[in-house]
């Protein structure tokens, strides 16, 4: 009873979670699949210059960051467009960046770095009703796009030159989920933390590429590792009195550890 | 014989100091089977890129059926095999979800029976051998019907077996269609080209089959 009673009251952290979860899969499948993986840590670490700066103006942490991290992705997208440093140099130059701004932010004011260092962590069960809603908004433009976008993007991830053939315009694409993989990391730190975001983003499209006998597979079994893990997690969380994001992430890792275990028998079975 | 390709004063160059093409003029007609050859780094590829389009040119034009490349928009006469390793690892799709992407069951058919490819359409694309690899590049090249088809190094890393068999297949498929090949395979360009290009040469030559043997000693220094 008293479970059922603690779920009446984070219900909106629950949802939020599930639903950024499931856009973080999505999203985390077409960065696997160009070779980004490290733009999450990459955006997360440029994220917390946002949520310090945002802080420091007196303004919505993250709403702000939302627009920050935006123009931050399409900045990032044109310098990998323009291909004159390789992508990893480029994000960890972000990565650095964001870092170094929140910091130097955070000794700006009295009591701002207590603000400002809580992003670390995270905390799915503090998501306010307004969260949910910028949640249940970036999760249904992502879902959208996807669905819209989805045989372009499929081409796109096989060969950028076929895609061009074929009338695909790459660099619209290429922007537009770049932006939303930035949008959706941003509301991961949230719920997640700063320091575990990325991997909602990287474990269960990994997990998927593993074992995924087609690319919509990929997609369907990274989304239902994602959902499971979020779910799971939660329930560990509130059983266990652990902290949610810990509980999920490790659920993912978990989840990494069986598939890969499960794909090294099979590898093994076929020699 | 209408003219397929048309290049007129081509020059390109990633760096101002070496141009990589400069001022190439040369026609394809309609049913040839056309190599382009070469020394590693001669622009063989980057010429593919600029007849596609990928790539612009810093003089000249290329024209595509008659119509100048900025205003050539019939891209589903055209048919693309990149080289196969341009494809990336880690993408996940079969068979079967690339070829239907592009073109609906009924109308690949045909393909499909053509380059035996009915036990691979389950399968990942990244799973296969070079060989089949290769043939399913060509197979989606081929969805639309192209009457143009343009190989980028088609026989790169595959075995001698996999390599007579893409030989074959582009034999009867250049019967009905004009066929461009950028090759490295010296062997498969004298068997089969009806005209060559040279690239790499201190002027780039156009080349029948009768001097085939003399310039590709002289190209790469064979005796």
């Amino acid at each position: 009873m008293d479970f059922i009673n603690t779920i009446g009251f984070v219900y909106e952290g629950i949802l939020a979670g599930l639903l950024i979860a499931l856009s973080c899969s999505m999203v985390g499948v077409y960065l696997l699949m160009r070779r980004l993986s490290m733009l999450g840590a990459g955006i997360s670490h440029s994220a917390f210059g946002g949520i310090a700066i945002a802080f420091l103006l007196g303004l919505e942490p993250t709403l702000f960051t939302l627009f920050y991290v935006a123009l931050i992705s399409v900045l990032l997208q044109f310098l990998m467009d323009s291909k004159r440093l390789p992508s990893d140099t480029i994000l960890s130059l972000f990565f650095s960046f964001g870092t170094a701004l929140a910091v130097i932010v955070s000794a700006m004011k009295e009591n701002l770095s207590a603000n400002i260092y809580s992003y670390l962590f995270g905390s799915l069960l503090a998501v306010s009703k307004e969260e949910l809603y910028v949640s249940l908004f970036v999760f249904f433009i992502t879902a959208l796009a996807f669905w819209l976008k989805y045989d372009q993007l499929f081409l796109v991830l096989f060969n950028e030159e076929i895609a061009k053939l074929k009338g695909i315009n790459t660099t619209l694409i290429n922007y537009l989920f770049v932006l939303l993989a930035g949008m959706n990391i941003v509301l991961s730190i949230k719920v997640a933390g700063l320091l575990l975001s990325a991997s909602f983003v990287a474990l269960p499209s990994m997990t998927a590429l593993l074992v995924a006998g087609s690319f919509f597979q990929t997609f369907s079994l990274s989304a239902i590792l994602s959902l499971l893990s979020v779910f799971l997690g939660v329930v560990l969380s509130l059983t266990f009195n652990i902290p949610p994001s810990g509980a999920i992430v490790m659920l993912m890792v978990l989840f990494f550890i069986l598939c890969f275990l499960l794909y090294a028998y099979k590898a093994r079975k076929r020699f | 014989m209408q003219e397929v390709i048309k290049v007129e004063s081509l020059t390109f160059r990633y760096s101002p100091e070496e141009p990589l093409i400069e001022n190439l003029s040369f026609s394809v007609y309609e049913g040839e089977f056309f190599c382009v050859v070469g020394p590693n780094g001669a622009g063989k590829s980057t010429l593919l890129k600029l007849l596609l389009g990928f790539l612009r040119p810093k003089a000249g034009k290329v024209f595509l059926f008659g119509r100048e490349l900025r205003q050539f928009n019939e891209w589903e006469k055209i048919g693309y095999v990149p080289q196969r390793f341009s494809v990336e690892r880690f993408w996940t799709g079969t068979v079967e979800e690339l070829l239907r992407k592009v073109a609906k069951k009924e109308k690949v058919g045909w393909i499909i029976a053509f380059l035996h490819l009915e036990n691979l359409l389950k399968r990942q694309f990244v799973k296969l051998s070079g060989g089949e690899q290769q043939k399913v590049l060509l197979a989606f090249a081929l969805t639309k019907n192209p009457s143009l088809l343009i190989l980028d190094e088609p026989m790169t890393g595959l075995d001698i077996h996999a390599q007579e068999h893409i030989e074959h297949v582009l034999k009867e498929i250049s019967k009905d269609r004009t066929v461009v090949v950028v090759s490295h395979d010296l062997g498969f360009v004298m068997r089969n080209a009806s005209r060559m290009l040279c690239l790499g040469m201190p002027e780039c030559r156009l080349v029948y089959p009768k001097d085939f043997g003399q310039i590709i000693r002289e190209l790469y220094g064979l005796h």
